[in-house]
């Protein structure tokens, strides 16, 4: 730690991730998402392979934050079948064109939809009871949630975020992590998009602005926290 | 909900905006012009005297300048944001003091957080080609973002706003911060693509990258055609 202005600034990894202070966001690794069988598999034909791969890191980096107490925060985009909470502004930002000819995927209007298999966590990181589960319309986790009370509430100050896809939610939700004031890193192997080259644009953004510490140095910080 | 060939045209009733004219009408459309202030643009700006290159940042000053005649002469609201911190620190969170100076010592930036857009400074203020008239609404914000903790959302929905358009410095940081929450918070968002800049030619590429993959990103010139061609709308 070190001062400045008379307050008190973490300074190393272990500061900034004391599992006293910390939690770790799973940002929409869904079945619609995440899975063989769901939206961008079957709808939009996408290899969801570089989206799987991210699994096994992140299950390891939960089950070591449940042995250390760690808030685990799931975030599951959610679609209102009725779209009652569909905006047309949301809706513009699918439908157009972009500059490059492509469109945006349209699971966030047509897939995720509350209470479908297809919107919920994919198995392999089912979330346990004492887990947050935080539902969201947007791609940022913060904006019409109440992820900020929850957080504040537990006396959280640092956000770990990992989960789907590097260059849309889960930057979104780090970007709104520091506009809320927390510390805010990306466990840089837990990360993940289809596209690579979204992935890799997302991901040079993330490095240049937060901590993106490997899952592998977060679990030994904890491990020397705890020991 | 209701489509017509498979494309979205209207959500509770409300009909989706189906061009760019349309989403930047000037009735319903801000400007935002954010934070084109003195300690980061100017040359005896803290920024300068810190010796950080402000060559690109200055360039688009003609541009906004424009940018911001097109949106008054059509009636476009104008909305300024302006970065203030107060001199003992007492509205900056230490996550923020983390951030500026990561790994450097505290007080090296290059510019020192505690001597930059301080209130009631001449640094704080927007710098005099892109002078704020008195019928346009300043808000003020200590973070990235134009949106979080300030009463942006409450200005812009008190004026019919829909849409936004983004304009000023830096790309990949108050902007794209601004572009997020904007997008969030449910208004129609562009950037006006030769009106934005960074001191940093590399993050500004990396920022245009990152936003062209969610927005339209118009230049000023196409922007003025438009309104040119829309009815002015008397505010």
């Amino acid at each position: 730690m070190r001062e400045a202005y008379g307050k008190i600034i973490p300074e190393t990894l272990e500061e900034l991730i004391d599992p006293k202070q910390t939690a770790v966001i799973v940002v929409d690794m869904q079945n619609d998402l995440v899975s063989p069988e769901g939206y961008l598999a079957v709808n939009d034909g996408q290899d969801v392979s570089l989206n799987r791969s991210i699994i096994p890191p992140i299950q390891n980096l939960i089950e070591k934050a449940r042995a250390a107490n760690i808030p685990i925060v799931f975030v599951q985009y959610t679609v209102d079948p009725e779209h009652r909470l569909t905006n047309p502004a949301w809706v513009y930002s699918h439908i157009r064109e972009r500059a490059d000819g492509s469109y945006m995927t349209r699971v966030s209007l047509e897939g995720c939809f509350e209470g479908s298999w297809g919107w919920e966590v994919i198995p392999e990181l089912k979330p346990e009871p004492e887990d947050i589960i935080i539902r969201k319309q947007h791609l940022g986790a913060f904006w019409g949630t109440n992820l900020n009370k929850v957080l504040r509430g537990n006396g959280i100050k640092s956000v770990l975020v990992t989960g789907t896809a590097t260059g849309g939610c889960v930057l979104d939700t780090a970007v709104g992590a520091a506009a809320n004031d927390y510390y805010t890193l990306i466990a840089k192997d837990c990360v993940a998009q289809n596209d690579q080259a979204g992935h890799e644009l997302g991901l040079t953004f993330l490095m240049e602005r937060y901590d993106h510490p490997t899952s592998e140095e977060v679990i030994t910080s904890w491990a020397l926290a705890g020991g | 909900m209701k489509q017509v060939d498979g494309r979205w045209v209207e959500v509770n009733g409300i009909r989706i905006f189906d061009s760019m004219a349309e989403v930047v009408e000037p009735r319903h459309t801000a400007l935002i012009v954010i934070d084109m202030q003195n300690d980061l643009l100017s040359p005896d700006g803290i920024a300068a005297r810190s010796g950080v290159d402000i060559s690109a940042e200055r360039a688009i000053i003609p541009t906004v300048v424009r940018l911001v005649d097109e949106a008054r002469r059509s009636g476009v609201r104008i909305v300024y944001t302006q970065t203030v911190f107060d001199a003992d620190m007492s509205n900056v969170h230490p996550a923020w003091i983390y951030r500026w100076y990561r790994k450097r010592p505290i007080g090296t930036n290059p510019m020192p957080l505690d001597k930059t857009c301080i209130r009631g400074t001449w640094g704080a203020e927007i710098i005099p080609e892109l002078a704020p008239e008195p019928h346009d609404y300043v808000v003020e914000k200590a973070r990235n973002s134009a949106f979080v903790g300030t009463k942006m959302d409450r200005v812009l929905r008190a004026n019919g706003v829909e849409s936004v358009v983004l304009a000023g410095v830096t790309t990949q940081g108050c902007v794209l911060s601004s572009a997020l929450d904007s997008q969030w918070y449910d208004y129609y968002t562009v950037i006006a693509k030769d009106a934005v800049a960074s001191t940093k030619p590399e993050l500004h590429k990396l920022g245009m990258e990152q936003l062209s993959t969610s927005y339209h990103l118009p230049t000023v010139e196409e922007l003025a055609a438009i309104w040119a061609e829309a009815p002015v709308f008397v505010r």
